[in-house]
């Protein structure tokens, strides 16, 4: 199994930072972005297996990224959305667009965010 | 951000150390009264406050009682308000959490009484000023207040629930009186506490349709 690659999409340090050290016992390699543009300049140039994508980005609204993403690449990676506030029309886009799963960022929850990631890299080495 | 965080340095820590995993425990503590201290404070920030509203304070406080969850606390929740509108100017959303937060305390102190419950009534008094007043009490069979802490139940930094932050009454109170607003409290112990809270008329009672 290779490593696996991972972004994480935040506009705030501390969140990346976090997700990061709660998946400090996996083998991956992590790729910052704070903010929906750089997010996709990486998407374009490279795959992730995971990406972890908050909705509420200073630029550009985190289900526009999801869909242009989508535009980016195929297939994309597993796409796991970390957001504080989530309007049901937002969870809806989301899902309709193929995000793998959806967490709260209000709190994190560190067992949720492990086997989120957990069930996006059994999917991917199947 | 805290709380996870926390949670992570705990899992790496082990059992290693009790005396860091007892601060650890404080860290928490503290960082979920934070939390609860700051959705309580912006549920009146100024900038959700909105424009002042004429409205019938009877119709605020009823839809704001239907979301409330006597249920959770083994209490029950009753209403004897007056059908006549009592129209007051008023801050909506500070309000309600005006009435939430009185009614959670009351929920809260009766939380070891068999049989609880929480009576809101409405009725229109004098004073203050010419235009008369709405009053409200919120009555509670819990078990009561006692004499020493009665004088201090609106101070900023005062509490008796373990993990309180002591704000709730005196933010009530101070939203109170933004509206020109009052509130008072009446208890003795094993007797119940009631909360009257006066919120002057938007206009003079019309004395012919009778009180």
């Amino acid at each position: 199994v290779t490593r696996s690659s991972v972004l994480l999409v935040d506009d705030r340090i501390a969140v990346r930072q976090t997700v990061e050290s709660i998946l400090r016992g996996f083998d991956a390699e992590f790729t910052h972005a704070d903010d929906g543009a750089s997010a996709l300049a990486l998407i374009a140039t490279r795959p992730f297996d995971v990406i972890f994508l908050d909705l509420k980005l200073p630029d550009i609204h985190g289900t526009e990224v999801l869909r242009r993403a989508c535009e980016l690449r195929e297939p994309l990676g597993r796409v796991i959305i970390l957001t504080g506030f989530l309007d049901p029309g937002a969870r809806e886009d989301a899902a309709r667009l193929g995000a793998f799963k959806i967490l709260t960022k209000a709190p994190i929850s560190l067992g949720d965010v492990r086997n989120a990631f957990t069930a996006a890299l059994a999917e991917l080495h199947h | 951000l805290i709380p996870v965080n926390v949670e992570a340095i705990r899992e790496r820590l082990g059992t290693a150390s009790d005396s860091v995993a007892e601060m650890l425990g404080r860290i928490e503590d503290v960082a979920n009264q934070a939390t609860e201290f700051a959705n309580e404070i912006a549920g009146f920030a100024a900038s959700r406050r909105g424009e002042k509203q004429v409205l019938d304070l009877n119709e605020v406080i009823r839809s704001t009682l239907a979301e409330m969850q006597p249920h959770r606390y083994q209490a029950q929740l009753t209403t004897s308000l007056m059908k006549q509108p009592l129209i007051c100017e008023i801050y909506e959303t500070p309000f309600k959490q005006i009435v939430r937060n009185i009614v959670l305390n009351a929920f809260e102190a009766l939380l070891k009484t068999k049989h609880g419950m929480v009576t809101v009534t409405s009725m229109r008094g004098g004073n203050p000023g010419r235009t008369g007043c709405a009053i409200f009490e919120f009555i509670d069979n819990g078990p009561g207040i006692g004499t020493n802490h009665l004088h201090r139940i609106f101070d900023s930094d005062f509490s008796t629930k373990p993990t309180g932050n002591g704000i709730g009454l005196w933010l009530v109170k101070k939203q109170l009186e933004l509206i020109g607003g009052t509130i008072q409290v009446e208890s003795s112990p094993g007797a119940g506490a009631r909360f009257t809270v006066r919120v002057p008329l938007a206009a003079p009672m019309d004395e012919s349709a009778g009180t």
